[in-house]
């Protein structure tokens, strides 16, 4: 009988403990997650890119990586970088002459959310720090 | 076959036998030289036949009665004579010294023939030419020189036919059974076969002289017989004409008969000599009938008379044309005779030609028996004591006859006994020269010899030995002048010089002037190998060519000159497989072998076109290139930098990839910087898929690995400019 009397379930501290959960949640998505279109997109495959870059032509993806060096700069193109990605394998990167703004500068590590292009060149269409 | 040139050289013979102008009375002709054989006794080994007769150098021998050259022991003709230079022959030969009036075809060039023994040059016909070397003579003397000696049993019986025959002849002894008796040993002298059928020549000769004479006796004879019918026709004339006369007168008609005014103009007789007592007797009768008148008488008488007279005229004409008749037989016998004189000496003076032509053709060749022969012959069926010769031509009375005077039986036999006495005198020499060891001399004197007295027999008895020497030198001196003419001074330094050469086989040989020849020679060869030595030192290619042609030129078989041209040969051997084996390797792109023997392709291509140079020139140069990425590599290889080693291989490799070396390397350091190798070649790779994008991706991991990286710089630096540019 005794034993039965210890197998006596909180209801309450339970129920408490999973509205609270459920209300950060909430809260968390309403004051972070709400408009952050890097969250929703696919990461870069790097893998995939370096053999064979036509298969990725028009997509858009998500890609964090530091930046290496300047490679060359247009100002009808915009500035292309030499950027490394995780895992040491290295992608050249455009970044077109509307992210003008953003100062980009060599070993600083960024968030790209890129697009490949019709030529295969990675080009970035917003760029952040993660 | 053998006529032709026996003929010639007898020409020549006579020549050299006789100083022009200078008749010698070596012998007489009642002491011809009997046949014998050599007699090389004076100095020869061998003794003379036992039994044989001496020798015409036994013989007295008559000095020169005219006055000699001094020249005339060298064999240089007098100045006077036909043979000097410009000598204008005898007075009585004004034509013959000049040439320019000899006709075409004109016998000797109207110049006697002659040999000039200083130069061994004969003049003959216009022409010149040396008897040594002469290949007619040469091969006719070698034969001789070859040939035993003619000491058989048929030929002593032919040599003492012949003495025998000349011994019959002799005029001291002849009669006419000695004269048969020669005349039938000359028949079987023509039996050997040396002989040459010239006794049989001769013997034809004389029968034919004999036929002559036989014809004229018969002549003589039937003269003798027209002439006694002459007379017996002279005396019937005589006596008809007698008739006539008396019946001429007995008719009285104011007209006589006279035989004499009525002869015959041609008749020599009777008739036109009226002193002639012989054919006028029988005439003279009529004279006192002629003179009393005649009496007038009575009618009947008249009549009577008038018959008379008519008979007596018909006597008178029968008799008148007995007479004629007779006178008309008388000529014809006298036409008869004259006829059968003039056949008679038409009919000796053609054998006589024969005879004497059979005599000069004996001369002409040398046969100084035959002809001796002959002359006692002609002595002795020509008894009248003409011994001119009538010779049709007298260009080769010319020959025969000394200063001209006529040529006569007697001086072919002076010339006959001149000849043979110098052929003994040349064989006594050859056998001293031989006994001496001087043999140039010794073939010399027999050749001279051999050339007037070649069927003598002190020429056909030499001794086979002694000729064998001089055979053995004349070989080896014609062999040297073989060398001499084909330049090859080797062998005829050799043919001289030699342990057998010339001047060990002869004392006297005289090598001056071949001496000189060789060594002017020599010299002059050695002077232009020196000059092509130089060219070739020089690399000048034609004056090394040309000096090598003159000295060619001079000496074909210069030792010195084949050594350079076999050089040069292989040279040019060597050059041209180098030049081959270049154009293999090259096809081969095997560059580091064509490296490895640079300087022997660079010999090679020196004289090869200039495209041929310049290939092998850039070919040297990239493996200098290769070199320096090798050695380049291995010092990266050994700071720890494989990945620069591969590029720097890599890069030279692309330019080779049949270079050994480099491809050793390049598998090496790909092992070593298998990482960066990888980047690459996948870079490469999609920048052939014109994938710039990837392509520059994969170069700058690649740069990321091997930062100094030429390659991906260069990619890296066309990569981004044509990506932006595809961008725009």
């Amino acid at each position: 009988m005794a034993r039965r009397a210890r197998s006596a379930f909180p209801l309450g501290k339970t129920l408490a403990g999973l509205g609270g959960f459920v209300a950060l949640m909430v809260g968390g998505y309403l004051t972070l997650g709400k408009g952050d279109s890097f969250r929703t997109t696919s990461p870069f495959p790097i893998k995939d890119y370096l053999e064979n870059a036509n298969s990725l032509r028009g997509n858009t993806y998500r890609l964090e990586a530091m930046v290496d060096k300047t490679l060359e700069f247009s100002r009808e193109s915009g500035r292309l970088f030499s950027i490394e990605a995780a895992g040491g394998d290295m992608l050249p990167l455009l970044v077109p002459p509307a992210l003008s703004g953003t100062n980009i500068e060599r070993g600083q590590k960024l968030v790209f959310k890129v697009q490949v292009s019709e030529s295969g060149l990675v080009t970035a269409s917003e760029v952040r720090k993660p | 076959m053998r006529r032709l040139p026996i003929s010639l050289r007898g020409l020549t013979a006579l020549c050299l036998a006789l100083p022009m102008g200078a008749p010698v009375s070596a012998q007489t002709p009642d002491s011809p030289a009997p046949l014998t054989p050599a007699d090389p006794s004076s100095g020869a080994p061998k003794a003379p036949r036992p039994g044989a007769t001496p020798g015409p150098d036994a013989a007295p021998a008559a000095p020169n009665t005219l006055p000699q050259s001094p020249l005339q022991g060298l064999g240089v003709p007098p100045a006077n004579s036909p043979l000097a230079p410009g000598g204008g022959g005898t007075n009585n030969a004004p034509a013959a010294a000049d040439p320019a009036n000899a006709g075409p075809g004109a016998l000797f060039d109207n110049r006697l023939p002659g040999i000039d023994q200083a130069t061994g040059m004969i003049r003959f016909n216009g022409q010149t030419w040396d008897v040594a070397n002469n290949p007619i003579f040469a091969a006719n003397f070698e034969t001789f020189l070859n040939a035993p000696e003619e000491l058989g049993k048929e030929e002593e019986e032919y040599r003492a036919t012949l003495n025998r025959i000349l011994a019959l002849m002799d005029p001291s002894v002849l009669t006419p059974q000695s004269l048969t008796e020669a005349y039938r040993l000359l028949n079987r002298a023509a039996g050997y076969v040396g002989d040459g059928r010239q006794c049989d020549a001769l013997s034809n000769a004389i029968y034919a002289v004999w036929q002559s004479k036989r014809n004229q006796s018969r002549l003589a004879e039937a003269n003798q017989i027209l002439e006694e019918e002459n007379k017996l026709r002279n005396s019937r004339i005589a006596v008809k004409a007698g008739e006539a006369s008396r019946s001429t007168s007995g008719a009285n008609l104011g007209s006589s008969f006279n035989p004499q005014i009525n002869a015959p103009v041609g008749d020599t007789g009777a008739a036109q000599n009226p002193n002639n007592r012989n054919t006028n007797q029988p005439a003279q009768p009529n004279q006192p009938r002629q003179t009393p008148p005649a009496p007038s008488g009575a009618p009947r008488e008249d009549s009577t008379r008038r018959n008379e007279d008519a008979s007596n005229r018909r006597d008178a004409a029968i008799a008148g044309a007995g007479i004629a008749a007779e006178l008309q037989d008388k000529l014809k016998a006298t036409a008869q005779i004259k006829a059968n004189e003039a056949r008679s000496q038409i009919s000796e003076l053609s054998a006589k030609i024969e005879y004497q032509t059979v005599l000069v053709q004996l001369f002409l060749q040398r046969r100084f028996h035959h002809l001796l022969i002959g002359t006692r012959f002609y002595r002795a069926i020509f008894v009248n004591g003409d011994s001119k010769l009538n010779l049709p031509d007298n260009r080769v009375t010319q020959l025969i006859g000394n200063g001209g005077t006529p040529p006569t039986v007697a001086s072919l036999e002076l010339l006959a006994n001149e000849a043979m006495r110098r052929v003994q005198n040349g064989v006594k020499s050859f056998h001293s020269f031989v006994d001496l060891g001087e043999l140039d001399s010794a073939s010399k004197r027999l050749a001279e010899a051999y050339i007037i007295g070649e069927f003598m027999p002190e020429i056909r008895t030499l001794p086979w030995e002694r000729k064998r020497k001089v055979l053995a030198y004349t070989q080896k001196a014609n062999m040297l002048k073989a060398a001499l003419e084909t330049k090859d001074y080797t062998l005829a330094s050799e043919l001289i010089h030699g342990p057998n050469g010339l001047k060990a086989m002869a004392k006297d040989f005289d090598a001056t002037k071949p001496n000189a020849l060789i060594e002017t020679s020599r010299n002059m060869a050695r002077l232009h190998l020196a000059k092509a030595r130089n060219a070739a030192l020089s690399g000048d290619k034609p004056a090394f060519e040309l000096a090598l042609a003159e000295a060619g030129k001079i000496w074909p078989n210069n030792p010195e000159l084949i050594e350079i041209a076999t050089k040069a040969f292989n040279q040019g051997d060597v050059q041209a497989q180098a030049l081959v084996e270049l154009d293999q390797l090259i096809a081969q792109k095997n560059f580091r072998r064509i490296a490895e023997e640079a300087g022997r392709f660079l010999a090679a291509t020196h004289l090869a076109p200039a495209e041929k140079q310049a290939q092998l020139k850039a070919i040297l140069e990239d493996f200098k290139s290769i070199e320096a990425a090798l050695m380049g590599a291995k010092e990266m290889d050994r700071q720890g930098n494989p990945a620069g080693a591969w590029e720097a291989v890599e890069t030279v490799a692309q330019k080779f990839p049949d270079d050994l070396q480099l491809a050793q390397a390049r598998a090496l350091y790909t092992t070593k910087a298998a990482d960066f190798v990888r980047t690459v070649q996948n870079a490469q790779e999609h920048d052939r898929r014109s994938q710039a994008a990837t392509s520059l991706a994969w170069f700058l991991k690649a740069q990321r690995i091997y930062p100094k990286s030429q390659m991906a710089e260069e990619a890296i630096q066309r990569l981004k400019v044509r990506l932006l540019s595809q961008s725009n």
